[in-house]
């Protein structure tokens, strides 16, 4: 459960056992704690002779368990001549006699105390004993489970995760009431102490997959995790790519979906996105949507995904290539067109549009930082930049409005923004190649790509599977999404175990019967 | 990782190194929409019709002077003549656009057009989709200069009218460049180009002024069918015998035509489908032509009092409307086998297609032969539809 590695340089100071007297194991604390004020010590003689004192952080217990399972049940204990006891038990004694916590451990180490202490337990110490009490306690101001804000659905559940792993943890089981739903937990980070919870269906998701994600995160060395992108960096396979093969959703219902597919979670305490591995290409193009919609509009909305993802990538780079190589290729009526819109604009169409697509994401940056209060002069100033001010100032044609906006517009068709971000690094290179040599670059541009595309791995799967290689089966829930009764197998790509999703016939028999009445 | 990094620099190295060389920006060229051919002393005079785009957008405001604007230059070769343009032009020509090609009757009667057609074809940069015509009695240059109204850019005017007439109007012909060559470099049928004149005081064509009335003074009309011997214009087919023409080529879809009622006026019927074949029939190695012309109409107008709700008078319409036809298709045949000497119908194309050896012994000489050979024409009028009324209105006007 607890990591293993030792980190000398903060570990050793602290690294030895609860002494016998209180007062020098309270110093001892405050000390290392360097008296900070959110450490609460409350020494308590309503124990007779002996000496106690509970110790916790403020803000991190609840204070009702501290009040009515602890405080109250030291002080009302059932009135037993504790002389009687013997020394050795007294311990044992209010371990299971007097306090009425449910999570109640004996430790004997100082290094226990603090990450128990940070961990939001209440440490019991006793005068004259080497062993201390850990309470659990823990009880703290959490977020509301919300709506998440990135991918947002109009039809399906609208629970998001938050930042509690044992809150995430519960979303999740709500959703599968499985024993196999199997959950393995890790302490991360030397300084941070971060939990974090590698989910995954036993007997579905493969167990290649279940070790080698084990394996890596095994490997992460680091003082502290603070979001899952932490993680993400650590455990990819390539990092010289533009492109994401991890996943993260902030909804239980995809996560739910991924771990029914044979993929695995990992959970990060203190941050509501959630990794899935292994990660596909096509799975950035799938929304929690799709398959609560029906499956034609799904698949419409996927094919618009696919076609919004070439938009966002070239549409700048084509009309590049187009308006300064390949002329002959317009229609007669729109070179005119466009000609006209490009009398008398000082720049090569190259500079213009790196200069508008430069200012919109300067825009989107600014609109992603500023205070809501000013958010609405960004919007001001924004349609003035890149619209028909910009036009009608003569720096830009209002082709080139066009082609920004409906880029901007494209991007964020792609459900995941990690896809959406790297689409934003490759229109530039492709603009450049558009600039120099027109179709033919990016058509080069595009072939690098490919060949980038299909070498890429995540967990031992082809990225580009399943088109490349073509796992014609796996067809139905990526290039378009077929009806739930035909989703029969699980996604051969995502490596899983065991691929029977419905029973042969599809529909249970019972069920058509009465169905029919 | 200094290997990668070498590699990396070299890539975008190459890059730079091959420049932008034939990068060229939209406003910096002059895109040419009609081109125009003239004899000179020296070579040929090229005229070219760039448009202004400015004054064709019609998003940038009010539109002021000109849509286009016509330079001309005398150069021994076209493409001599179309750089040099440039002395006059600020703008490199750009010739992927050219919609019409004119070229003037003293040139293609005189010089040929073959030279022009070679180097328009060769050159890899024109859409061979633009439409020749001959400038009949006046230069290709007053043609081109010509303003319009409607289309403000008269070649796309040109264009479109051509492409208009010839789908709806039997007389007009379209000839594509890439069909011209075809027909030129074939040796079973000779090409025809379709004739534009100027009609009024071509002077004041060219000003503005012209297409400021509701009437203007000087238009661009087009009249007849040259005709090509090899690839010298040899004469025109009048109005009937284009009609003809394009019947034997299967060139007619819609159009009108009338027919005469038994006694006083005129009945006008609307093809709604056209269609002809052609074959050639070879017995005892003499080749004969079979034309026959498919046509379902609809009674445009009654202007007499035929009672065409009778089935016999419909058929007597057909009948009539059939012997038209072939009529106008023997005229045809008839006066250019026997004025011009050349086949521009394609019954030499058609005769290889059926009998390539037989074609091989009358190649050399099919011209003279071509009065000798018996064309046998068939036609199928119906008359389908008679409109939203029944007998003619005149019979029903009271006195």
């Amino acid at each position: 459960m607890k990591t293993n590695s030792s980190h000398p340089s903060v570990t050793s100071e602290i690294d030895k056992p609860i002494m016998a007297d209180l007062q020098a194991n309270l110093q001892y604390i405050k000390e290392t704690i360097g008296n900070s004020s959110d450490l609460v010590v409350k020494v308590f003689l309503g124990l007779r002779e002996w000496p106690a004192a509970l110790v916790y952080m403020a803000g991190l217990v609840d204070q009702h368990i501290l009040h009515s399972s602890i405080l109250r049940s030291l002080v009302q204990h059932p009135d037993r001549d504790l002389e009687e006891i013997e020394d050795n038990r007294r311990l044992d004694y209010l371990m299971h006699e007097v306090l009425i916590a449910a999570d109640i451990e004996k430790i004997t180490e100082m290094t226990e105390i603090f990450t128990d202490l940070m961990g939001g337990n209440v440490i019991l110490l006793l005068d004259g004993s080497c062993i201390a009490l850990r309470i659990g306690a823990a009880g703290w101001e959490d977020r509301n489970v919300t709506e998440p804000n990135s991918q947002s659905v109009v039809r399906g559940p609208m629970e998001g995760f938050n930042e509690n792993l044992r809150t995430n943890i519960t979303l999740i089981r709500r959703r599968i009431k499985d024993p196999r739903l199997w959950v393995e937990t890790r302490e991360i980070g030397y300084i941070s102490k971060t939990t974090v919870a590698m989910v995954y269906l036993n007997h579905v998701a493969d167990d290649g997959v279940v070790q080698e994600v084990r394996n890596r995160l095994e490997k992460i060395d680091i003082d502290a995790i603070l979001d899952s992108g932490y993680i993400e960096e650590f455990i990819q396979d390539a990092s010289k790519t533009v492109f994401p093969t991890v996943y993260n959703s902030e909804r239980p219902d995809t996560v739910c979906a991924a771990l029914l597919e044979g993929r695995v979670a990992i959970l990060v305490d203190g941050t509501p996105f959630v990794l899935l591995v292994p990660a596909l290409f096509a799975h950035f193009f799938q929304s929690a949507e799709d398959y609560y919609q029906r499956a034609d509009i799904s698949t419409l909305l996927r094919l618009i995904r696919y076609l919004s993802f070439f938009i966002a990538m070239l549409a700048p780079s084509f009309y590049i290539a187009i308006s300064t190589f390949h002329q002959e290729m317009l229609p007669t009526n729109l070179l005119i067109s466009l000609a006209a819109q490009r009398e008398g604009v000082p720049f090569p169409a190259f500079i213009e549009a790196m200069l508008m697509e430069l200012t919109y994401e300067i825009l989107r940056e600014a609109g992603v930082r500023i205070p809501k209060t000013v958010g609405q002069a960004v919007s001001i100033v924004g349609t003035l930049v890149i619209g028909q001010a910009a036009v009608d100032a003569g720096v830009v044609s209002a082709a080139m409005v066009i082609i920004v906006s409906i880029t901007a517009i494209s991007s964020y068709v792609i459900p995941e923004n990690g896809l959406a971000i790297s689409v934003r690094i490759i229109r530039f290179l492709m603009m450049g190649l558009a600039a120099t040599f027109g179709f033919y670059g990016i058509l080069i541009g595009l072939i690098m790509l490919t060949i980038h595309l299909t070498s890429l791995r995540s967990f031992g799967v082809a990225y580009m599977s399943p088109f490349g290689p073509l796992i014609a089966s796996d067809l139905k829930d990526t290039l378009y999404r077929a009806p739930w009764p035909f989703m029969r197998a699980r996604p051969v790509s995502s490596k899983a175990q065991n691929l029977r999703r419905q029973s042969k016939k599809g529909v249970r028999k019972g069920v058509e019967k009465r169905d029919r009445i | 990782m200094k290997k990668w990094l070498a590699l990396l620099l070299t890539a975008v190295m190459l890059l730079i190194l091959t420049g932008c060389w034939d990068r060229r920006e939209m406003n910096t060229l002059g895109i040419i929409m009609g081109l125009g051919i003239d004899q000179a002393d020296n070579g040929l005079k090229v005229t070219a019709q760039v448009v202004i785009p400015a004054g064709v957008s019609s998003n940038t405001g009010k539109v002021i002077g000109s849509p286009i604007t016509v330079y001309s230059q005398t150069a021994p070769t076209l493409f001599e003549a179309i750089q040099k343009l440039t002395l006059v032009s600020p703008r490199m020509m750009f010739l992927s656009h050219i919609r019409v090609l004119v070229l003037s009757e003293e040139f293609a009667s005189h010089v040929g057009i073959g030279d022009i057609m070679e180097s328009m074809v060769r050159d890899p940069m024109v859409r061979p989709d633009y439409y020749v015509m001959i400038a009949r009695n006046t230069t290709a240059e007053t043609i081109l200069s010509t303003l319009t109204a409607l289309d403000k850019i008269s070649a796309n005017k040109l264009y479109n009218s051509l492409e208009q007439s010839s789908k709806t109007w039997a007389p007009t012909t379209v000839v594509n460049a890439d069909r011209l060559f075809e027909h030129m470099i074939s040796s079973g049928i000779s090409p025809v180009v379709t004739g534009v004149q100027v009609m009024g005081d071509p002077k004041a064509g060219s000003l503005q002024r012209n297409v400021e009335t509701s009437n203007p003074g000087t238009k661009l009309i087009y009249t007849g069918i040259g005709v090509f011997k090899k690839d010298k214009l040899i004469g025109w087919l009048n109005e009937d015998e284009s009609k003809g023409f394009n019947y034997i080529r299967d060139n007619v879809r819609v159009t009108v035509g009338h027919v005469n009622c038994s006694n006083k006026g005129k009945i006008a019927l609307r093809h709604i489908k056209t269609s002809s074949k052609m074959k050639a029939e070879i017995r005892q190695s003499i080749p004969s032509i079979n034309i026959h012309v498919k046509v379902i109409s609809t009674v445009a107008s009654v202007e007499c009092d035929e009672q065409i709700g009778n089935i016999d008078v419909i058929n007597r319409l057909q009948r009539d409307a059939e012997s038209k036809i072939i009529n106008l298709m023997k005229k045809a045949v008839e006066s250019v086998s026997r004025k011009y000497k050349v086949d521009i119908f394609g019954f030499g194309e058609e005769i290889n297609r059926t009998n390539p050896k037989l074609w091989k012994q009358l190649e050399s000489q099919w011209n003279e032969k071509l009065a000798e050979l018996k064309v046998n024409y068939t036609a199928e009028y119906e008359i389908k539809q008679v409109g939203t009324l029944d007998d003619s209105f005149q019979s029903y006007i009271k006195e």
